[in-house]
């Protein structure tokens, strides 16, 4: 099975710990954590800085691709570590620290997400490059460089309770048992919710390449 | 159709394209397991369809898992901010929060004991706490006569007992009063209603207004209040003539009260209702030229026990009226009762 980005550890992003970049195990990431968590709840304000460097961009990258707007997501990110901020006292060490992160994350997008309710239409002549050849196979007509934007833009249009997941999966890299983790569902109703996730995005990228057609 | 090529090695049938499909989106993403993965397989060898479903999910799924992840700006340029601004203001630590949670239950429960015993404390000093007896009390059956006879080794005669018969006495609806009985009494001298001093003429416990006996009060068919209790007692219920309106208080029922301030008190009687006593208050006001203005008028009645039973306020800039009207606010209708009068 897939090994998902909490069980191979995090290379982290310009850490400032020490460490030379690398796979680290879960149990050295979860110490680290720890670590920064201790620094900081004793009055250290530099470890909850290293904290925000090491998972930034994978907060953000939760937040946009559930949210969609870049804008929205950053202040959207910003909000998630102002919680985490003021919650990490409450936070219990024995459960691991990115876990609890992704799932503030999960939640502030989703709100932000339900409360803009701006639906983005694709800009079909701007995206969609490949014109399709009624000689080529419906896989072929399929298979054209798409750009990040048109990835994102369909992806807003998969249902907010099934783009959650998507995002965790590939955004996030993470394994079906972290995402029934981050979720706080069962594994088989992880598996569920990310073959329903699926399907949606499916037809909805079917549905982009025939209007765009 | 199932063919002996298309079944797989351990004999399973193939699945059908529902089943092949569901499991689409994870064979793509080399998520099934090796059995599963080569039914999957057996049936995309041999349906076109599925096969193109198959693809689909490839270019879908692989669109997605390629899409290069969104830069950002530095997100901890505002973050910053926000940070020092809850810096400034007091965090709370979870050991505070603890002290602070108990130090509150400690201040509410000292408040609440402090209540309860400041409480118990009044009431046993408390000297005007009223008692509230019952007002119907089961008469005790008197004792049996016993005849002796003889003296000493002779048996004693059953005695010539009559079958007792305790005597049924009703409970006495505290709206109908009949006769007082002791009970009644010692209820009506110690229970006190809280209102005003000094309100034993409006308990209509012995006379009315007029200074009758309750007894001898009738109303407007000519009953007294001891028939209307007993025709209560033996029909359960009593007639009201409801034809007949009470009568308007009129001048001559009219006692003036002394003055409070610069309002007049009147108080009106209303023989067929002696139980009510109404009080009409006028307040005055003077104008330069010395013309007199009701500035306004209050009818209150109270009860027997007190309570108010009806009121009406009526502000206006009119003189005093020679008459005083009812209580309705509509002009007097003349009855028998009031020709009666």
């Amino acid at each position: 099975m897939r090994e998902g980005t909490l069980a191979r550890g995090f290379a982290g992003s310009g850490t400032s710990n020490g460490t030379v970049g690398g796979e680290r195990t879960t149990a050295q990431t979860g110490d680290i954590d720890d670590a920064l968590i201790a620094r900081f709840l004793k009055g250290e304000r530099a470890a909850f800085d290293s904290l925000f460097e090491k998972y930034q961009d994978y907060v953000y990258n939760i937040v946009n691709g559930i949210v969609g707007k870049s804008e929205e997501a950053h202040d959207v990110t910003q909000e998630v570590f102002v919680q985490v901020y003021k919650a990490l006292p409450t936070f219990r060490r024995g459960s691991r620290f990115a876990t609890w992160l992704y799932r503030i994350a999960v939640n502030r997008a989703v709100d932000a997400a339900r409360a803009s309710k701006a639906w983005r239409w694709l800009p079909l002549m701007e995206t969609l490059r490949a014109t399709p050849d009624p000689a080529d196979s419906p896989a072929r007509s399929l298979d054209r460089k798409v750009e990040q934007s048109a990835v994102q833009k369909v992806l807003q249009l998969v249902p907010l309770q099934h783009r959650d997941v998507l995002v965790l999966r590939y955004y996030q890299d993470l394994s079906i048992e972290e995402i029934a983790e981050v979720l706080g569902c069962s594994l088989a109703a992880a598996k569920v919710r990310l073959h329903r996730a699926r399907q949606h995005f499916k037809e909805k990228y079917v549905e982009d390449a025939r209007d765009s057609g | 159709m199932k063919t002996p090529e298309t079944r797989d090695r351990k004999g399973a049938a193939v699945n059908r394209c529902p089943d092949a499909r569901a499991l689409l989106p994870a064979y793509v993403e080399n998520e099934l397991s090796g059995m599963e993965r080569a039914r999957v397989q057996g049936h995309l060898d041999i349906c076109s369809a599925c096969r193109t479903e198959e693809a689909t999910y490839r270019v879908a799924l692989g669109a997605l898992s390629a899409a290069p992840k969104p830069a950002h700006g530095d997100l901890y340029y505002g973050l910053a901010a926000k940070l020092d601004a809850l810096e400034r203001r007091p965090v709370f630590r979870p050991r505070q929060l603890r002290w602070a949670g108990a130090l509150a239950c400690l201040v509410l429960a000292v408040g609440v004991g402090a209540t309860v015993v400041g409480q118990r404390l009044l009431s046993h000093h408390r000297t005007d706490t009223p008692k509230v007896v019952l007002p119907y009390k089961e008469p005790t059956p008197e004792p049996l006569p016993v005849k002796t006879v003889g003296k000493g080794n002779e048996a004693p005669q059953s005695p010539d007992v009559q079958p007792f018969v305790p005597e049924v006495v009703p409970h006495v609806n505290e709206d109908q009063p009949g006769e007082d009985t002791a009970a009644d009494n010692t209820y009506k001298q110690q229970f006190q209603p809280a209102q005003t001093p000094d309100r034993s003429h409006r308990r209509g416990g012995r006379t009315d207004g007029e200074g009758k006996a309750i007894s001898e009060v009738r109303d407007s068919q000519g009953r007294s209040l001891n028939d209307i209790l007993e025709e209560f007692r033996k029909n359960n219920r009593v007639i009201i003539d409801k034809t007949v309106s009470p009568p308007v208080p009129t001048e001559t029922n009219i006692r003036p009260a002394e003055k409070v301030d610069e309002a007049q008190t009147k108080q009106v009687d209303l023989p067929s209702m002696p139980d009510v006593r109404v009080m009409v208050q006028e307040k005055e006001k003077r104008e330069k030229d010395g013309e007199t203005i009701v500035k306004s008028r209050r009818e209150t009645g109270y009860n027997k026990h007190g309570k108010l039973a009806l009121i009406k306020l009526d502000l206006h800039a009119e003189p005093a009226p020679a008459t005083p009207t009812r209580s309705g606010g509509s002009q007097p209708r003349k009855t028998t009762a009031d020709e009666g009068n």
